[in-house]
């Protein structure tokens, strides 16, 4: 069996019999990666503290290519992000960053460039004051790195580029914007500012160590929770659980 | 028509914790081989347990009078209470035979990740308690992981405006560890070495 190492940030850890872990991480080397822990519910001599949820952890594992899961030899912590367990909010930003990429990728599948924006965005929410923004720079470079980078710039319809006017319209399963003489029919339709497309824009666009520089007003904070995490499970078919407790938690 | 009772028995073992298909297989195939009366038995306690095991209406520990035997009893130490996760974790500190307070169960931890938030737990229940007055010192037992974490940092935070001593257990036990498979030293000295939050 030969052995593999990468460094990897924790998705997901659920119990598995009596004294084994199932963990699920995403890979650096080689994306989503799911993986038994033996013995690592009742010892921690093997894996200490370093499995749990959200850990930025080097690991090494054995597969046999019957197996989809692989058997975690080694898991050391690198990066804990302490703060995001401080509060419930940040704790479900971690949490929806982690359940999006388990929901959505396939086993097995690198991207580098994901899996630094993961770190990138978990480390930003682990400084504190964290900010709503985050998410949604998130879901831009998510979508961006799946192929599902919708249209900002220009009207899907006439393909205007969309220079000025108070407001554009964004239609979720058309992955884009129409502009004000082409969006006859508003049902389905979402309102967004010139300003917020710009920024979701830059957030796909610019590098990944320019994206703290973004600052989402009230208005595009508000403009874009409406768009974005609807567009995310709109291309997933499903709800997912940590968006409800967001909403929850926000009442 | 085996197929499809063989399947129904599969799929809702499967809805039992840490069982996997292949285990629930091996199980059912287990269950087909035992004689009649042992099958009747095994059915007849999980309906049973059903029927007589409740919640006590105060602490939230799984009961079969209400309230529990522990919330009856005289504890010598009733004015200090012990937050849990689940049953499991209440019974394995009471192993120790260390802790003489009172317990409350919350029956789960914060997870935005199975979108259980605090109203889904015991905690508008466990706040009710502590505003009756008889409780000094909460101390704060969910496991050391990143939700146990969360909840208890949570629960910190609406416990103190109430100005009772918070504490949370010793980090003798290990991030990533799980209160019901530590040997008993290990959760007595947590017990012990419990910190003010
Ligand atoms: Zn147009
Ligand atoms: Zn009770």
């Amino acid at each position: 069996m030969p052995e593999y190492r990468t460094t990897a940030v924790i998705l997901t850890i659920r119990d598995y019999g009596d004294i084994d872990r199932i963990v699920t991480f995403y890979t650096s080397d080689f994306g989503k990666v799911s993986g038994i822990a033996k013995g690592a519910k009742k010892s921690l001599k093997r894996f200490g503290a370093a499995l749990d949820l959200f850990s930025h952890v080097d690991i090494s594992f054995f597969t046999k290519e019957t197996l989809s899961l692989v058997r975690i030899n080694h898991c050391h912590l690198k990066q804990s992000f302490p703060s995001l367990h401080k509060d419930i909010t940040s704790m479900s930003y971690g949490s929806y960053m982690a359940e999006l990429i388990n929901e959505m990728t396939a086993e097995r599948v690198a991207h580098r460039e994901l899996f630094h924006t993961l770190i990138k965005l978990l480390s930003l929410i682990d400084s504190s004051p964290f900010k709503e923004d985050y998410l949604r720079i998130f879901e831009m470079r998510f979508l961006v790195a799946s192929g599902f980078r919708p249209t900002l710039t220009h009207c899907l319809d006439c393909k205007q580029k969309l220079e000025k006017g108070p407001r554009f319209w964004f239609n979720i399963p058309r992955g884009g914007v129409v502009c004000p003489s082409c969006a006859l029919n508003k049902n389905n339709l979402h309102p967004v500012s010139l300003g917020t497309l710009k920024l979701l824009e830059q957030a796909g666009n610019l590098t990944l160590d320019k994206i703290e520089r973004l600052n989402f007003s009230s208005q595009a904070l508000e403009e874009s929770r409406e768009i974005m995490p609807h567009f995310v499970q709109y291309h997933l078919g499903k709800e997912l659980k940590s968006l409800k407790f967001l909403e929850k938690i926000r009442g | 028509m085996i197929a499809e009772a063989l399947n129904r028995l599969v799929r809702e073992l499967t809805k039992l914790p840490s069982i996997g298909e292949k285990t629930a297989l091996r199980m059912a195939f287990h269950i087909i081989s035992l004689p009649r009366s042992e099958a009747q038995s095994l059915a007849q306690s999980i309906i049973e347990i059903k029927e007589k095991v409740t919640l006590c209406s105060v602490c939230f520990n799984i009961t079969d009078c209400n309230p529990c035997s522990i919330c009856e009893s005289d504890r010598s130490n009733s004015d200090t209470i012990c937050v849990v996760e689940s049953p499991a974790h209440l019974a394995a500190f009471e192993r120790t035979g260390q802790f003489k307070g009172i317990y409350h169960v919350l029956q789960g931890v914060i997870s935005p990740l199975r979108n259980t938030s605090p109203d889904d737990l015991k905690i508008k229940e466990l706040v009710t308690r502590l505003q009756q007055g008889k409780v000094k010192e909460v101390i704060l037992a969910m496991n050391p992981t990143r939700e146990g974490e969360t909840t208890a940092i949570y629960l910190a935070n609406i416990i103190k405006p109430l100005s009772l001593k918070v504490t949370r257990i010793a980090q003798g036990i290990p991030r990533g560890g799980e209160i019901e498979y530590l040997d008993e030293s290990t959760l007595k000295s947590s017990l012990e070495g419990r910190r003010e939050l």
